[in-house]
């Protein structure tokens, strides 16, 4: 049970992008396209699951002060080696499609995020289902993003168009503005049914822990005017 | 000792470096390792696109490389394709800095008498949609042609087309419509579309001025 939640709940509870929003980054820029937000999403998870193992296997020696530094070197080695195995001996078309990401990985914050909170307090087998689960929910989330923003911008999804007669490309949702709009749109639309239920079920919406959202304070003063 | 807890900043800093020397180690055996197979994998690659755009040949065009100055000074390296010890076709490279967003660098594909076989853009950076529909072949797939083999040879493009079986002589007017010459552009795309009509205008003319010296280096030792 334990060890089936540290999978599924990176999927949709605990969901790197529309919950922790962690990743931001490549969220946004690489989600043009369908493909794109797979690939990313498969590149990734291959690092989290290698990081997060090797992580909870030295976690026991490296002194508190200094685990940050040596959690970033041993994610860029991990993802260097990738990056160079994969040069040489994947297949030509899965190297292009993948290889602008893998450098990319380094930067990203789940990463380090998943080897912080989750790989240096437990063990080498929960550390690799967590890295798969979060994996597999960045990899849906970005595909997902990938679809809406490649069908927004010319009609096609994963590059097949679906809507024959759309000739010319609808630049915005491809563009980085279209991404920040779209994904809060999406985040927006979460929390708007979570409220819902929370409301529903009778209980007060608390916004996810360490989303510092206080400041704007809607969800509060629309709670206050329905109790 | 407890090092987990260990705030003493001698050992820290050793431990620091440890873990930097074993990843360096780490990264220059795997280094080591794959890169004769890197290389191996980028030369397939290289002739895969070298084979779209030259006919067929027996030599390995890419080992041995010309290189020429264009005539606004740019760098354009040429390879042979030889068949039977006969140069049957040139294949030349050069990259644009002006494109829309940096490089562009083309791979194209010429007769020995400079007329241009294919063009092939094989760096770019531009915009996606717009000045990238300039630089690529795709064929645009719909749900009504999924399941059609895909076509073989070089996927259209009818930018890059217009200059099949074309020279860059004295008197060709290679400017894009828009600037009074003969070359069709996309708008909206204009920028991309003058520094990919430029860059290949500079490679033909290239060759077309040092001809004779680009074939008497590329010509194979012993064969005519």
């Amino acid at each position: 049970m334990g060890m089936l939640t540290d999978f599924t709940k990176g999927i949709w509870k605990e969901n790197p992008v529309l919950v922790l929003l962690l990743g931001t980054c490549p969220t946004l820029a690489l989600t043009n396209s369908a493909v794109n937000g797979f690939g990313m999403g498969v590149a990734t998870t291959f690092v989290l699951a290698g990081s997060n193992l090797v992580i909870s296997l030295i976690a026991g020696i490296v002194p508190k002060k200094i685990r940050i530094p040596v959690y970033i070197v041993v994610i860029a080695t991990f993802v260097t080696v990738i990056d160079m195995l994969m040069k040489a001996y994947a297949p030509q078309s899965l190297y292009q499609a993948l290889g602008i990401f893998i450098p990319l990985i380094v930067v990203n914050c789940i990463v380090l995020g998943r080897a912080e909170a989750f790989a240096s307090k437990n063990g080498p087998v929960r550390s690799i289902l967590d890295g798969l689960g979060m994996g597999l929910g960045f990899t849906l989330a970005l595909t997902m993003l990938g679809v809406i923003r490649e069908f927004l911008t010319s009609g096609s999804v994963f590059e097949v168009k679906v809507i024959t007669a759309w000739s010319t490309d609808f630049l915005l949702p491809s563009a980085a503005p279209g991404a920040f709009i779209i994904v809060g749109c999406i985040l927006a639309a979460k929390n708007y049914c979570n409220r819902r239920k929370a409301i529903r079920e009778g209980r007060l919406y608390v916004p996810p822990a360490g989303m510092d959202c206080h400041h704007c304070r809607i969800c509060f003063t629309s709670k206050e005017g329905e109790e | 000792m407890n090092l987990k807890n260990s705030e003493n900043l001698w050992v820290l800093g050793l431990f620091l470096g440890i873990i930097g020397l074993v990843s360096a180690l780490i990264l220059a055996v795997v280094s080591n390792l794959v890169a004769g197979p890197i290389e191996q994998a980028e030369l397939r690659n290289t002739n895969q696109a070298l084979r779209q755009i030259l006919p067929p040949f027996d030599n390995q065009p890419s080992e041995k490389r010309v290189e020429f100055t264009s005539p606004n000074g740019w760098p354009v390296s040429f390879m042979a394709a030889v068949k039977d010890g006969k140069v049957v076709a040139v294949a030349a490279e050069a990259a644009n800095p002006q494109g829309y967003a940096g490089n562009i660098q083309a791979l194209i594909g010429l007769e020995t008498d400079g007329a241009i076989r294919a063009v092939l853009i094989t760096k770019q950076n531009e915009t996606p949609g717009l000045g990238a529909n300039v630089c690529q072949r795709k064929v645009q797939k719909t749900i009504f042609t999924l399941f059609d083999k895909p076509a073989e040879g070089l996927a259209p493009n009818k930018i890059l087309d217009q200059f099949d079986g074309k020279k860059a002589s004295p008197d060709a007017n290679w400017q894009v419509k828009k600037d009074g010459g003969e070359i069709d552009f996309i708008s909206g795309a204009t920028v991309t579309s003058r520094a990919v009509t430029l860059l290949v205008s500079e490679i033909d003319r290239t060759y077309l001025l040092n001809r004779d010296k680009i074939m008497q280096e590329l010509t194979p030792a012993g064969g005519k």
